[in-house]
């Protein structure tokens, strides 16, 4: 069934790195917050909701985080480990083609589908490694003949893709099978990504101590020459005043990134 | 004490002042006068300062922002043959073209002054998805923005807060409300 142009619009909203579990996820209401004080008089019918996978991670983490808590006698010690390991866990899965990455993958791929069953025109934000995750369920997508004919945007499941403080840029993401995006073959529509960066944040960059990045491509390093690409990619370097590790959770309240998902939902 | 001299530092290298430019104009959307504002951060630490390389440009009404960005040939809004057409000027050739340009002004970290001109020659391409009117509209003339700066420092890397959305008025309530 094609989608309904009269139907609530969706934003779906994928975290990114976190410790903790999936009732500590607010990402959702952040992100309505900020769409709320940018809309102004235009009036767009749309619902946030967040994707959470939290809980996946974590049932595959749990001898780990329980080993560390025997290893680590002082209660401080003992926190600090435990998030550590939540955060490279959840590297670590996202690269791996295992279980748990599937579940992930497959879970997301289902909510947008039943969004696109019931008619929604369905966007995807994403932040961090989650990221990665609509990455790779955006271009499996794709893949389907079933949808994103170039001619008409009303069998897209995604209907566009903005992406927050991504480390789709880095060299460990390219190597696992993330090198280019799907081509969606001839046609006249184009499937839009922005991506937003401040260049001070380290999990964009890779660099640990949050060094100042130039004016690197990252998501429009998959653009390619071909008419058939079908992809409308643009990076978009945000000042977010913030610095290093605080850089990367700052993407939430800035304004520019308001603006850019409230112009890709009414457009 | 050395831990706490080390926070001390930190939190002293964490401090920054964040300017808010803020542009404004007005123009008129059929029977309506309509607001369009332009705005960005530059934040300046005790070493070093960055500033937003993307220029957000909203417009009232039933229209939504445009992002330009820095690129070799200036501040530009890119457009697309699939997603924008040009109004004012040649067909394009290519699949991608220059549909916006903000006047003498390549790089946002190298603004002075209290006006910006920004030229727009293409109109969005919309399709039975599309809820809003596009972008701010074409025009041959360049739009004269007026800029002003607000200022504020912070440990905390706290912004000044973003712009209320532009809003349209009818054109004579308008006029009333300016008298």
């Amino acid at each position: 069934m094609p989608i309904n142009p009269q139907m609530q619009r969706k934003i779906v909203v994928v975290h990114g790195v976190q410790t903790g579990d999936d009732d500590d996820l607010k990402q959702d209401d952040a992100i309505h917050k900020l769409l709320r004080q940018r809309l102004g008089d235009l009036e767009v019918d749309c619902a946030v909701e967040m994707y959470r996978y939290e809980n996946l991670n974590n049932s595959v983490l749990d001898k780990y985080q329980k080993l560390i808590k025997l290893l680590i006698s002082t209660p401080l010690g003992a926190t600090l480990a435990a998030s550590a390991i939540d955060l490279a866990g959840d590297v670590v899965i996202s690269l791996a083609q295992g279980s748990t990455a599937d579940k992930i993958r497959n879970a997301l791929r289902e909510k947008i589908l039943a969004y696109y069953a019931a008619g929604h025109p369905t966007y995807v934000v994403a932040h961090s490694l989650g990221t990665v995750y609509s990455f790779d369920v955006i271009n499996q997508l794709m893949r389907d003949t079933a949808y994103f004919s170039r001619d008409s945007r009303l069998n897209w499941p995604v209907l566009g893709w903005v992406t927050l403080g991504s480390p789709l840029g880095l060299g460990m993401f390219k190597a696992t099978g993330r090198s280019h995006v799907t081509h969606l073959g001839p046609g006249d529509r184009v499937f839009p990504w922005r991506n937003y960066y401040d260049p001070n944040d380290p999990v964009v960059s890779g660099n640990i101590f949050g060094a100042r990045m130039g004016n690197e491509k990252i998501a429009e390093a998959y653009l390619d020459d071909s008419d058939s690409q079908g992809w409308s990619i643009r990076d978009y370097p945000v000042n977010t005043g913030k610095l290093h590790l605080l850089a990367h959770v700052a993407y939430w309240e800035n304004a520019a990134v308001g603006e850019g998902i409230r112009a890709m939902v009414a457009e | 004490m050395k831990g706490f001299k080390f926070i001390l530092l930190g939190f002293l290298l964490s401090g920054c002042t964040t300017q808010m430019y803020v542009a404004r104009t007005s123009f008129e959307d059929g029977d309506m006068t309509c607001l369009a504002q332009a705005y960005w951060y530059k934040t300046d630490y005790l070493i070093g300062s960055k500033t937003d390389r993307v220029l957000t440009v909203a417009s009232g009404g039933q229209r939504v922002a445009v992002q330009f960005q820095e690129r070799e040939d200036g501040l530009v809004y890119v457009g697309e043959a699939s997603r924008d057409v040009m109004v004012h000027g040649a067909a394009p050739a290519g699949r991608e073209f220059v549909c916006g340009r903000v006047n003498g002004l390549a790089v946002l970290e190298k603004f002075a002054g209290n006006e910006l001109r920004l030229t727009m020659h293409c109109r969005a391409r919309l399709d039975e998805l599309s809820v809003s009117r596009g972008y701010l509209p074409a025009r041959v003339e360049p739009y004269r923005f007026t800029v002003h700066a607000e200022e504020l420092f912070s440990f905390s890397g706290r912004m000044p807060e973003p712009p209320r959305p532009p809003t349209c008025a009818p054109r004579t309530a308008r006029n009333e409300s300016v008298r």
